[in-house]
This record gives structure tokens, C-alpha cells and sequence, in this order.
């Protein structure tokens, strides 16, 4: 950690933020860290931005339900498996 | 799936757990490797798709890794959950296929035609869906397959396996065959890549 041994801080720099961004959204920095994040977050928008759309990103990927098995795929890999199957 | 690994035994009423349909497919009993074929070939045909981008590579990918698993399956020895072993299998056989792919590209990428970014390859509608939610779902999805294949590979099969997957640090890191705080580290910048390219589309 950043700062470990030092005075501790009231916030942090863009820098800082964006290299502790992820483990934020993720709810897993220390107290600490997150009092100096969200510090930073209410005097910075482009900072504040940046949170904002990478929980959006993540929530996104997260919800994605995919895509279903074109019936080709499907076709191709059960006549594989079948081929295969009825060798034993 | 995942949700069912904690029963040991099979249960009236409820699904056979993965567990004992790999012992049953162990002594030579088919039809149990066809319940996890049936059960895992949506997971897998997405694994595939996102690491190469293009419907053709993902349907070689899904055979290739079905023909591995079923001749693998009677050495699997239960120190993971049994799709844990079959998405190494995946992501291993995407990724090869994916260097494969790269390496004859720079062969011949002068003359290689550029790809459709835009190719409406899919048209499977979702029928609780309005037309227009389900034309929006699909374009937004073709966005973030584009974007996530335009990740670099470390960072694509990080951000494929825990986000889009949705399995935990730890599954990535024995997939992939690295440590937690690797995988924590590759997620971040991957993460951070993706949502340059995505953020003014969500």
C-alpha cells in the first residue's frame, strides 16, 4: 500500500485513483483508502466520471446474459459427439 | 452448474449433481456425458466466442473442447469442481487457437481483408423482449464483444472468465494457472480498458 509507514492522508491524485479504482468498486480497499477515494471523487468530476462508468462497465458485464448456441454449432458438436459416442 | 456442486449425492426431484454425473460418465455411461454437454455448452460456446471474436472459431472451439473433455473425463480426479476443469479446457483450446490465428495473420495481414465490425451474424430474438429492446440488447452486445476482443489476451481471458462468466478470483486463478493477486491485477487493467471503449455506450 501507498503511504504505508507515512503520515496519512486526507486524499489522494488522479494517479493514485486510477490505480485503485478497481479494488474500490470491487468494496475492496481499507477505510483508509476509500475516505482519501471518496475525498478525491467530490473534487474531481473527471475522477468521479471515471468510478461512475467503471461500476457501469463491470454491472454491465456482469448481467450479460450471452448468446445463445447458433443451431449450426449445436448441429456440428452433437454429430461429433455422436460419431464419437457410437465408436465406444 | 456451479450452484449444485455443494450436493454430493443425487437428490428425487432435484438435477443430478455434476459430481456424480462425471463418475457415471467415468464407467462408460453416455448418456451422463451428454447431461453435461447439454448443461455446460452454452458456457462454454461463450467462452470460446468472447477469447476469438467470430462465430466460426467459437463452433471449432466448442467441438474441440467437448472431444478433449470426453477423452480426458476418466482422469479427472475431483480436485476441482468438474467446470472448472472443462472452462480450463475451453479457455486453453480458445487461446491456442487464438495464437494459431495470430501467427498466420502476420504472415499474410497485408492482403487480409478487414473484418465487418458491424456483421449481424445473430438474429436469435428474445421473446419477452420488445423488438426494439431486444434490437438495443444485441447492439449493445455486439459492442462489448468488440471491445473485448480488442483487450490485450492477458486481459481478455481475466475479464471473460470473472465478469462475463461470473466466476470468482480464485476459479480464474486456477484456470488460468495464475496467482490471485495476478488475476486481481490483470482485471484491473482490463477492466479500466474496457470501459475506455465502453462508457458512452452505457
Amino acid at each position: 500500500m501507498k503511504g504505508r509507514g507515512r503520515k496519512k492522508k486526507s486524499t489522494c491524485d488522479c494517479a493514485e485513483l486510477k490505480e485503485w479504482a478497481a479494488l474500490y468498486v470491487e468494496g475492496e480497499v481499507s477505510e483508509e483508502i476509500r475516505q482519501q477515494l471518496l475525498f478525491h471523487i467530490q473534487t474531481c468530476s473527471n475522477c468521479a466520471h471515471l468510478v461512475r462508468s467503471l461500476k457501469r462497465t463491470v454491472h454491465y458485464c456482469q448481467i450479460e446474459p450471452g448468446w445463445d448456441v447458433p443451431q449450426n454449432a449445436h448441429e456440428r458438436l452433437w454429430q461429433s459427439l455422436k460419431k464419437l459416442l457410437d465408436q465406444g | 452448474m456451479p450452484e449444485s456442486k455443494s450436493l454430493q449425492v443425487a437428490v428425487p426431484g432435484l438435477p443430478v449433481p455434476d459430481e456424480e454425473l462425471v463418475r457415471r460418465a467415468q464407467k462408460g455411461n453416455l448418456e451422463a456425458f451428454e447431461e453435461l454437454v447439454r448443461r455446460y455448452e452454452r458456457k462454454v460456446y461463450n467462452i470460446a466466442y468472447r477469447l476469438l471474436g467470430n462465430e466460426d472459431d467459437a463452433t471449432e472451439a466448442l467441438q474441440d473442447t467437448f472431444l478433449r473433455a470426453f477423452r480426458f473425463i476418466p482422469k479427472f480426479g475431483f480436485k476441482s469442481s468438474f467446470y472448472t476443469w472443462l472452462y480450463r479446457i475451453a479457455t486453453n483450446v480458445s487461446l491456442t487457437r487464438l495464437r494459431r490465428r495470430k501467427k498466420k495473420s502476420e504472415i499474410v495481414s497485408l492482403d487480409a481483408p478487414v473484418p465487418e465490425s458491424e456483421d449481424l451474424k445473430f438474429d436469435i430474438p428474445d421473446t419477452r423482449q420488445t423488438p426494439q429492446e431486444a434490437f438495443e440488447q444485441k447492439r449493445l452486445r455486439e459492442k462489448l464483444d468488440k471491445a473485448v476482443n480488442q483487450l490485450p489476451e492477458e486481459y481478455r481471458a481475466v475479464v471473460v472468465l470473472r465478469d462475463l462468466e461470473g466466476l470468482s478470483n480464485e476459479e480464474v486463478a486456477r484456470i488460468l494457472k495464475l496467482s490471485v493477486p495476478a488475476v486481481k491485477s490483470r482485471l484491473h487493467r482490463g477492466r479500466l480498458a474496457l470501459r475506455e471503449r465502453l462508457a458512452k455506450f452505457i
